[in-house]
């Protein structure tokens, strides 16, 4: 089943994502080339790195200490429920001590509970509804992340809390984005989308509901106090009508049956141009939003993706296309241009935000 | 005579900030330049001093880690050979001699590097310790609540000499901890732990693992106390 597989598949990604940004932003602090606000330092001294760490096995041993009791007491909760008290409980006491490590882990663990109890419902008996709503719900949240992230930028103290919602928001939608845009991502969609409706188990359709009206709120709020812009209200606005249409729209049929080589449906073709489309403007929007909010962390990012995104296409559309020795030769050339290109268009917006 | 950077680094270290000590070392007449060149020559002598006291750091650590990898193999060659009485006084002594030369060394003769690479070695003593103790008297338990044992005793080490690398080491074991625990929470058989004393250890370790992390939280420096 597709989505079990997305519900295993993101938390790889998205940890090694985490730690991936944790080790970025320390290397950079140990270069001497500190970022240009202190909230986007990771650790502010060795006593701040040592008492965080200490706070995060503190949660770690929360959680572990209160399943050890559940066993004991022959299990009176189920185990996600325990996740879910144990990253409340970090969660705030992340807030109130403003600590950076357990803040990402109470979110982890808040996520984790989240996909365990669609995928259980998913499971029930009588819903004969595909997966969906997990990979619409996902969406949600990591938009929800993103606005979160906006806004806490201009709340001292929780400034800190900034860059990892705004990190774990972008670069998750980013993740499914590319997924859904490649060959094996367009497959899912079939098993994915089914005729009966989600409303046959009223749980995923509360739950959802409640992740749409807190997405409108936040979003929202965030354009009053002009942490959003227009521009990333509307891109938002879009991702959450492609990937929310899979909820309506029926089963979907992407490639033709037993074709070889695999060819799309007419449904297919339209669903492989939206999210290619909409992979490749995403970055190009968060470039530009980059350049325009003059943050240069959000215009390595998009260039970073973009170029992961020119790779993983070349692969996806030639490999079996083209003979193995011009395929390489060709690959070569193209990312020589690629790379020179996006040297110079980095530097040039970069520069330009410096003179701004 | 002192050098101007040498005045800055007397300066710095009555708490003057940098534009306090710019302020009163041209109001004495120095230029910019001057200045600008004594605080990089503060900074070039302190990454070299930085560097310096990291290799030492370095070295001393790995020849802890060396002698406490010999003294386990030593032991677990001749195991079987030796009487539980000496076995006991073998970890006992070895811990004990450790962890007073660590003190000797660096609060007497004044080699903190070194004398922490003793406190590390003395700790690391310990936890093969009570391993070691486990197995000679068939200890009824689970392997985490070992490292558990070890973290706690790690950490009041730790918090005893104030040598940062123990509570990196307590860090460790603590990861350990509860990577393992799961394990034995979703896979052990129903009914398989002694009286809850697993649960009951996790329970203490979560509160000490807390009690340490504000205990350190603590001592942050005022100035960036009030950035978080």
């Amino acid at each position: 089943m597709e989505y079990l597989f997305f519900s295993y598949l993101l938390w790889p990604l998205l940890i090694i994502g985490i730690i991936g940004f944790f080790i970025v932003r320390a290397l950079r602090h140990h270069g001497g080339a500190k970022s240009g606000s202190w909230y986007e330092q990771t650790f502010l001294s060795k006593e701040n790195f040592a008492s965080e760490l200490f706070l995060l096995l503190f949660l770690f041993f929360m959680a572990v200490t209160l399943q050890a009791f559940n066993r004991d007491f022959h299990e009176p909760f189920a185990w996600e429920t325990l996740i879910l008290v144990s990253s409340l409980i970090g969660l705030g006491l992340a807030y109130w001590l403003r600590l950076t490590l357990t803040f990402t882990f109470s979110i982890f663990g808040l996520l984790t509970w989240w996909t365990v109890k669609m995928v259980y419902w998913l499971d029930l008996p009588g819903a004969s509804i595909g997966g969906a709503p997990i990979v619409v719900g996902f969406v949600v949240i990591f938009l929800i992340l993103y606005a979160l992230g906006r806004l806490h930028e201009h709340e001292f103290p929780q400034q800190r809390f900034a860059p990892i919602y705004e990190f774990l928001g972008l670069i998750s939608t980013i993740i499914l984005l590319m997924i859904f845009s490649s060959q094996w991502g367009l497959e899912t969609i079939s098993s994915l989308t089914k005729d009966s409706t989600i409303l046959s188990v009223w749980q995923i359709g509360v739950m959802l509901t409640v992740l749409f009206v807190s997405l409108i709120i936040i979003a929202a709020y965030a354009l009053l106090k002009r942490a959003l812009s227009l521009g990333e209200l509307v891109s938002m606005a879009v991702l959450v009508v492609v990937f929310g249409s899979m909820l309506v729209i029926g089963q979907q049929d992407v490639f033709v049956n037993g074709s070889y080589p695999r060819s799309l449906t007419a449904q297919g073709i339209v669903w492989a141009i939206v999210f290619n489309g909409l992979a490749f403007f995403e970055l190009l929007g968060l470039m530009l939003l980059g350049y325009k909010r003059k943050e240069p962390r959000i215009v390595n990012i998009g260039s970073l993706f973009l170029f992961i995104l020119i790779f993983v296409k070349y692969f996806d559309w030639f490999f079996t296309f083209l003979d193995k020795s011009l395929f390489f030769i060709s690959a070569g050339i193209l990312f020589f241009a690629i790379g020179w290109l996006m040297e110079r268009g980095r530097k040039y917006m970069l520069a330009t935000m410096q003179k701004l | 005579m002192t050098t101007l950077s040498d005045r800055i680094t007397l300066l710095l270290s009555r708490g003057k900030t940098k534009e306090e000590i710019y302020l009163e070392l041209l109001k004495e007449g120095h230029t910019t330049n001057d200045i600008q060149a004594g605080f990089a020559a503060i900074g070039t002598a302190k990454d070299g001093a930085n560097s310096q006291k990291r290799t030492i750091n370095m070295i001393v650590i790995i020849g802890a880690l060396l002698v406490g990898a010999g003294i386990f193999s030593f032991i677990a060659a001749n195991w079987q050979e030796m009487a539980k009485t000496a076995k006991v006084l073998i970890i006992l002594v070895a811990m004990v001699v450790s962890y007073s030369m660590g003190w000797l060394m660096r609060e007497r003769w004044n080699y903190a590097k070194t004398g922490g690479a003793f406190l590390l070695l003395g700790s690391l003593i310990y936890g093969g310790g009570i391993f070691l103790v486990a197995q000679m008297f068939n200890i009824r338990g689970n392997w985490p609540d070992g490292f558990i044992l070890w973290m706690l005793g790690t950490l009041v080490m730790a918090f005893a000499t104030q040598w940062f690398s123990l509570f990196s080491l307590a860090i460790v074991l603590g990861f350990i901890v509860v990577v393992g625990h799961p394990f034995d929470i979703f896979e052990g058989l129903p009914g398989d732990y002694f009286l809850f004393t697993s649960s009951f250890l996790l329970l203490i370790a979560t509160l000490i693992v807390f009690v340490s992390g504000m205990m350190i939280r603590h001592r942050i420096p005022s100035d960036i106390k009030k950035l978080l």
